[in-house]
């Protein structure tokens, strides 16, 4: 029981970080219409930006510790939105109305040249990067009804947390309420019509690439401080952001984010049992192959017959 | 109106729309009719630019909007429906039909529809109210398109269309697979469009009894090149549309 809860007290942040992931993946499939393989590798060229920021405010001596790292933040950020940017107007724009298959070699391109960009321009090499709340993690104790309890909870997790909730109900504010995001959701309902309602859909295109490489950003500088930094750090992040998007049916976009969750805990509690050891990846990949099986819409779709 | 001069479509080797002008009237209801594959879809995509042009200018009012890029259009005050239809289909009829107003404005694209903008929703739903009642789709705003009959989904399209006050309004083959019943009820909306509204209509309709019962000016089209234009009358007596078009459907 015990292992359960810590496993559930691990799983769930890094369960919301792959749904992160798995809505930004989702989001540009739905809306901008490719899957983005270099999803992840473009954030870390971001999150290599940010670290490069840090080192460079602590080295001129102008900014300190902590000071250092939320100053560098949003210098990450952007760069994530200048990358999602650039890579639709540079290169998806053109390609787009040719056919989706080369979007996504585009997109398998792309990867390995932000992963070459890394190791040429950075290194190869494995480097911290600061936690946004450092400090002992917290120890819940105590006898209960469930037995004796002791489940620890990473203080960094807290962060993880606070920040992927505030992301997801801002991104579903943004997407309801808006006109980008009405815009957003016409273009990927049907380009033709969102044209004819007079919506700019390269402009929208644009903005979904720009949402979705920052929270990839976002994401890997959250599990910067675990994975450290380097040119595949993000790589898993990335494959199980998929499989999350899978999961939550790429039609759901918030479906993806409890894809993530049920992932990053099924991922703790396979840890659970010493005989599964090993095997995290390949039951989880088992699970997308049920899924795609016997509910390709995903498993929070509304169950509604689809019509041709 | 609309003045189409010289408009020229290929793919690759074949000629889609050969060489083809027309000027359709303010205020007329204009038909362009013609056999399937004449290149009446393909001619309506390169007036609103959805579609490519390899030669010719289109003028609106006047103003040559050869170069109008396909959103722009809309504002521009040129509405179309689709011969097979493009609606939002995970958004509610009352979700479309805002979505035909929402853009119409030049509103930052973050603005937030609710609360501050309380007076813009109320406009919005007056409008839609309105629409809805003009188009016979009250009854369907809070179902999603594929829930409604297709006669239905086809006026919702208009709906959508119409709800940002075109000045033009180009429709393609608005009562094709509609029945009998629902024909007639469209060729109302159409009509009342045209007369009561003031809208120019350019309709594409293969139903003859509705393009000669509504119609104020024919364009026939064949393999892309104009045949004939003129009135209903004029056109059904032209030996060369009787010839090849409306031949085996005349005596229906
Ligand atoms: N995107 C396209 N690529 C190649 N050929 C096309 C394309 N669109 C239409 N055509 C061809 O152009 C011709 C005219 O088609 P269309 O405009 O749809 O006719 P209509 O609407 O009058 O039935 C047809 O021969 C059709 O096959
Ligand atoms: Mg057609």
């Amino acid at each position: 029981m015990n292992a359960l809860l810590q496993a559930i007290a691990i799983g769930v942040p890094q369960g919301a970080l792959y749904g992160l992931m798995g809505f930004g993946i989702a989001l540009i499939f739905r809306s901008a219409g490719t899957l983005n393989f270099s999803h992840g590798y473009s954030a870390m060229v971001s999150v290599l930006i940010t670290l490069s920021t840090i080192q460079w405010f602590l080295g001129m001596g102008w900014l300190e510790g902590h000071a250092a790292l939320f100053a560098a933040i949003p210098v990450g950020l952007i760069s994530g939105a200048v990358f999602g940017v650039l890579i639709d107007i540079l290169l998806m724009r053109r390609v787009k109305h040719v056919s989706p298959a080369s979007m996504l070699m585009i997109t398998l391109g792309l990867l390995l040249v932000f992963e070459g960009a890394a190791n040429l321009i950075w290194s190869p090499d494995y480097e911290s990067f600061p936690r946004i709340l450092p400090g002992a993690p917290f120890v819940f104790q105590g006898a209960g009804v469930l037995g004796e309890v002791r489940v620890i909870f990473r203080r960094n997790d807290l962060a993880v947390m606070l920040i992927a909730l505030v992301i997801s109900l801002s991104m579903a504010g943004l997407m309801k309420y808006t006109k980008i995001g009405l815009a957003i959701r016409a273009r990927g309902q049907d380009p033709i019509g969102a044209q004819a309602v007079g919506i700019n859909t390269n402009r929208v295109d644009s903005i979904v690439w720009a949402i979705a490489i920052t929270l990839a950003v976002v994401v890997g500088i959250l599990v910067a401080p675990i994975t450290r930094v380097h040119p595949t750090m993000l790589m898993n992040t990335q494959l199980l952001g998929i499989t999350a998007a899978v999961l939550g049916g790429f039609s759901s976009l918030f479906g993806a984010i409890w894809g993530g969750l049920i992932i990053g805990v099924l991922e703790r509690v396979v840890d659970i049992f010493p005989a599964l050891d090993g095997y995290e990846t390949a039951i989880i990949f088992f699970l997308i192959i049920l899924v795609l099986v016997f509910k390709p819409e995903g498993i929070f779709a509304p169950r509604q017959g689809r019509k041709a | 109106m609309l003045e189409v001069a010289n408009v020229g479509v290929r793919f690759g080797g074949l000629v889609a729309v050969d060489d083809f002008s027309m000027t359709v009237e303010q205020g007329s209801i204009h038909a362009l009719i013609g056999p399937n594959g004449a290149g009446k879809t393909t001619l309506f995509n390169s007036i609103t630019r959805i579609g490519p042009r390899t030669s010719g200018k289109v003028y609106f009012k006047g103003e040559d909007i050869t170069r109008l890029p396909d959103h722009r259009m809309i504002h521009a005050g040129i509405a179309r429906t689709f011969q097979n239809l493009q609606l939002f289909a995970r958004m509610t009829v009352y979700e479309n039909l805002y979505a035909g107003y929402a853009f119409h404005f030049k509103r930052p694209l973050l603005s937030i529809f609710a609360g501050s903008h309380r007076a813009f929703e109320e406009e919005v739903r007056k409008r839609i109210a309105n629409v809805a009642a003009r188009t016979g789709i009250r009854s369907a705003l809070f179902s999603t398109p594929q829930n409604l009959p297709y006669g239905m989904q086809k006026r919702v399209e208009i709906a959508r269309a119409i709800i940002s006050e075109p000045e033009m309004l180009l429709l393609d083959e608005p009562a094709a697979g509609l029945t009998y019943h629902e024909t007639e009820e469209l060729d109302r909306v159409i009509y009342d469009l045209s007369r009561k509204n003031g809208i120019t209509i350019l309709l594409v309709e293969h139903d003859m009894n509705m393009v000669m019962k509504i119609s104020d000016r024919i364009s026939v089209m064949s393999f892309g090149r104009k045949i004939s234009e003129g009135s209903p009358r004029e056109v059904a007596g032209d030996p060369e549309v009787i010839r090849v078009y409306l031949g085996g459907e005349e005596s229906a």
